[in-house]
């Protein structure tokens, strides 16, 4: 029955945060503009119908497909490194994802085919996830993890640094710079039909994970002797997040700390269970892009804020909060 | 130890002499060793002077996609525009820009080789004075005329036959900037006989217009200032955005790499795509 | 009747052997102590009895059938594994980490059904947990963790139950308390193999007892014909006070001697 509350509040929140992204914009539209470009029959001429069909709905619906993966992957990630830390962005997987959908983009393997670029992130971040698993899944403890993910984020960040430096001009170093810092403006229908299959495949395999995750809180030997295999367990965790994280990157680019900040907000309300976390974490993740892509929208400046900027500014001081609060658990 | 002292100090003359010819604007001795750093360097160089004169050039002059002047610059020694390739060259002037390495310029100077540095220019008179600065440097002033003259001629015809409702324009850029009053891209819409967006907007040189906003004002021609010829970029799939072709705008023209990247003389072809635009527009719209 | 029988384990870390052909039984209604000083491997023997390792070489067969065969669910259902130091990596509620030890049970989609509530309030009261339920458990004392971890266990409702130092961190009553619920569980036609350190609760409240040395069974019977001043002296190096005031026998180790010689004082 609270869970039941919980899913209402949650649908709630990002049910009215997907109306007002698609009521927000820089045209001033009415109303009867919203809902009648919204509902107006393909190819219709009006600016209205452009502009909602078009502009605002893409955005909206990368929104809640991208901000679901990161609260979702976040969840997981957090379930099965036994760690309140993990998150995509700080354990290398968006930058590594970013590295390989730059090298995509501007090498020109996109022009191959389109299917290249959400491809390429998700590979990008099956690698970082993988080598981070590698270097610090099995102790669980939170130095290697942060070390570990430190390590595969400058190692991403160096060679990012490299496709700039070697970029065919200053505009593209520019654009992959731009690019870099997250953003969902102008995205279009295509980037949806791209990137949410695979997105929402991830989500199916890390949604199955529930009752693993809940057997790993009492650690690897508990959950095996409980019936579960952990060997099919991690495997789909990590296929599960480099899907979603890997599709989400290569169409808005990295944006961080939502995976963070999302399962850490909800884990109260669902009792700290791992597993009774992923669903929460996606609704809620959808709600946090929603609102923060509306926060982009809203304020005044020559340069959209890119949303990567923004969910860091509001993610970065939350995370320090809770290394201090962790360090203070672990002291 | 001789030679090189003679050596620095023919340099240092020549530097003098350009000096000199830079202030009083009379051709002295002409240097005889150019040396470009630079994209626009190489474009006023392979225009202006002598191909005798021209030592080395930057490693961009042969890019077809980004050297106006590409096909006279076969032949000539290239350079990656750092102080001691260019010191290898001994050459009597430097050419410099906006891009090149403020450190490499300052370690020129330091040597005492005479360098020029050049804007970028941001508008039509901007670029008759580059242009007139940089062959009285070379000795040649008389072909800078020429060469005005010329994009003068161009000017005026593409100005020719504007309608009295000029159709709208927006040159338009990724993260939605827009060149409006101030830009030399919207004296390019003027000339070639558009209404800018942008001013009817009261944006500045650099203003912002969002796609949905451009949606809102339907120009009939938006132009992709950026764009970047056979390299994928993000510009090129903005332009792709499907709210552009379901009747956002009537036409989307692209401005070659070499037009924009240094602007000169020769950025008056695009005037003339401009004006071709307009014309088709406005052709279109009468029938 | 024998429910676990293992025969002539072999296991090596890397060069370095740590069972070298060690057996046990264990049999319905049997409390048995595995003892040994540290490093004796009673922890890798039981992880192999858990099924949780493969050994290089020997069998165990839990109720006659081969453990390693036996399918992860079903062996999950019958066999519940306590690990040492067992603990809670999120702050979930006792009465939660309980139902955890309901999952060998549920099907893939189906979630907790009565049965399994029943099950786990069961294990709650016998663990005299039901006035912590609510409480997440990492707010609790060492004993009580230990004791919801035992409850977690016993929500399986499994027939064997290896634990692995179950009463380590526990106050003397707490300790008597877990042996108690151990002989409980075996009593009701279970059986449970619980590694210990503390020689008077393995010789009161064991049936049986296997003493672990060096990777071998040095030996293994009723707590009098193991607990001896030989073998104490021989496998741990320590001499003891042996009491019996007709309710069992108490050991109380008394000092260190030399390893090999068998010179216990009566």
């Amino acid at each position: 029955m609270k869970a039941t509350a919980l899913y209402a509040a949650l649908a709630a929140i990002t049910g009215a945060a997907f109306v007002a992204a698609l009521a927000v914009g820089y045209a001033p539209l009415g109303i009867a503009e919203i809902v009648g470009g919204l509902f107006a029959g393909a190819g219709s001429p009006s600016s209205a119908a452009i502009i909602m069909q078009d502009i605002r709905l893409p955005r909206a619906l990368l929104g809640v497909l991208v901000g679901a993966s990161l609260g979702l992957s976040g969840a997981a990630l957090q379930g099965l490194l036994r760690n309140p830390l993990a998150e995509p962005g700080l354990i290398g997987a968006s930058s590594m994802a970013s590295l390989a959908a730059v090298i995509a983009f501007y090498f020109g393997f996109t022009a191959l085919s389109p299917f290249i670029l959400p491809l390429a992130g998700m590979a990008g971040a099956l690698l970082a996830v993988a080598l981070l698993y590698v270097l610090a899944g099995r102790e669980g403890s939170v130095l290697t993890l942060i070390l570990a993910g430190v390590a595969l984020t400058s190692f991403a960040g160096a060679l990012t640094a490299l496709a700039i430096n070697l970029a065919s001009s200053a505009y593209a170093a520019l654009e992959i710079t731009f690019w870099l810092l997250g953003s969902l403006s102008d995205r279009t229908m295509t980037h949806v039909m791209l990137a949410g299959p695979p997105m929402l495949l991830g989500w199916a395999l890390l949604l199955s994970c529930g009752r693993a995750l809940d057997a790993l809180s009492l650690g690897e030997d508990t959950a095996r002797s409980l019936g579960i295999s952990l060997s099919a367990a991690r495997l789909r965790l990590v296929l599960g997040v480099a899907l979603s994280v890997g599709a989400a990157v290569s169409v808005s680019g990295a944006i961080g700390f939502v995976g963070l900040v999302v399962p850490h907000l909800l884990r109260p309300f669902v009792g700290h269970e791992p597993g009774r976390l992923l669903l929460p974490s996606a609704i809620g993740g959808a709600a946090l892009v929603l609102l923060a892509d509306i926060g982009v929208r809203l304020i005044p400046a020559l340069v959209e804020v890119k949303l990567g900027v923004l969910t860091a500014l509001l993610g970065a001081p939350f995370f320090l909060v809770l290394v201090l609060r962790t360090r203070r658990r672990m002291g | 130890m001789r030679r090189t002292r003679h050596r620095r100090i023919g340099r240092l003359a020549a530097g003098i002499a350009v000096a000199a010819s830079l202030c009083a604007s009379h051709a002295g001795a002409a240097p005889q060793r150019i040396v470009s750093i630079h994209l626009c360097g190489d474009q006023l160089a392979l225009a202006l002077a002598d191909p005798a004169q021209i030592a080395s050039l930057s490693r961009f002059a042969r890019d077809r996609a980004r050297s106006y002047m590409a096909e006279a610059a076969e032949g000539i020694p290239l350079n990656n525009g750092l102080a001691e390739e260019v010191v290898r060259f001994e050459p009597d002037l430097v050419l410099a820009g906006a891009l090149s390495g403020r450190t490499t310029v300052q370690a020129l100077r330091a040597l005492g080789y005479p360098v020029l540095d050049l804007g970028l220019p941001a508008s039509l008179e901007a670029i008759r004075d580059q242009t007139m600065q940089a062959a009285k440097a070379f000795g040649h002033e008389a072909r800078g005329r020429v060469i005005l003259a010329e994009m003068d001629a161009r000017l005026a015809h593409a100005r020719a036959g504007r309608p009295e409702a000029a159709p709208v324009a927006l040159v338009w850029q990724p993260h939605s900037f827009a060149s409006g009053p101030g830009s030399l891209e919207h004296e390019f819409l003027v000339a070639a006989g558009f209404r800018d967006l942008a001013e009817e907007l009261g944006l500045g040189a650099l203003g912002r217009v969002p796609l949905e906003r451009l949606v809102r004002q339907r120009p009939a021609l938006v132009v992709n200032w950026m764009g970047d010829e056979g390299t994928p970029s993000l510009a090129r799939e903005l332009f792709d955005h499907p709210a552009l072709k379901h009747g956002a705008t009537r036409r989307i023209e692209t401005i070659p790499q070499r037009l924009w990247t240094c602007p000169g003389w020769f950025s008056v072809d695009a005037v003339e795509r401009l004006a071709a635009a307009r014309r088709a527009l406005t052709d279109g719209a009468t029938p | 009747m024998t429910l676990l029988r293992a025969e002539n384990i072999h296991m090596r870390f890397g060069a370095m052997p740590v069972l070298r052909g060690a057996g046990l039984e264990v049999a319905r209604g049997e409390t048995v102590g595995l003892l040994g000083p540290n490093a004796a491997g009673k922890t890798t023997l039981l992880r192999v009895l858990a099924g949780l390792v493969e050994a290089a070489s020997g069998t165990v067969r839990f109720d006659g059938a081969d453990v390693a065969t036996l399918d992860a669910a079903t062996r999950a259902r019958r066999i519940a594994y306590l690990e040492q130091n067992a603990a809670c990596h999120w702050p979930i509620t006792v009465e939660r980490l309980v139902l955890l030890g309901r999952l060998p049970h549920l099907g893939p989609w189906r979630g907790l059904g009565l049965a399994d509530r029943e099950a786990a309030a069961r294990a709650m009261e016998a663990c005299d947990l039901s006035h912590l339920a609510t409480r997440p458990v990492t707010a609790l004392s060492g004993g009580e963790q230990a004791r919801a971890m035992l409850a977690r266990a016993l929500a399986t409702g499994p027939e064997l139950i290896l634990a692995d130092e179950p009463v380590s961190h526990l106050d003397p009553a707490h300790r008597i308390r877990v042996m108690e619920l151990m002989r409980a569980h075996a009593a009701t036609g279970g059986a449970a193999l619980v590694i210990l350190h503390d020689l008077t609760l393995a010789a009161r409240f064991c049936d049986r007892l296997v003493l672990l040395a060096d990777g071998e069974v040095a030996a293994a019977g009723p707590p009098a014909e193991v607990l001896t001043p030989d073998i104490l002296a021989a496998v741990f190096g320590i001499s003891a006070a042996f009491l019996d005031e007709g309710d069992g026998l108490m050991v109380v180790p008394r000092a260190r001697v030399p390893q090999g010689d068998a010179g216990g004082t009566p």
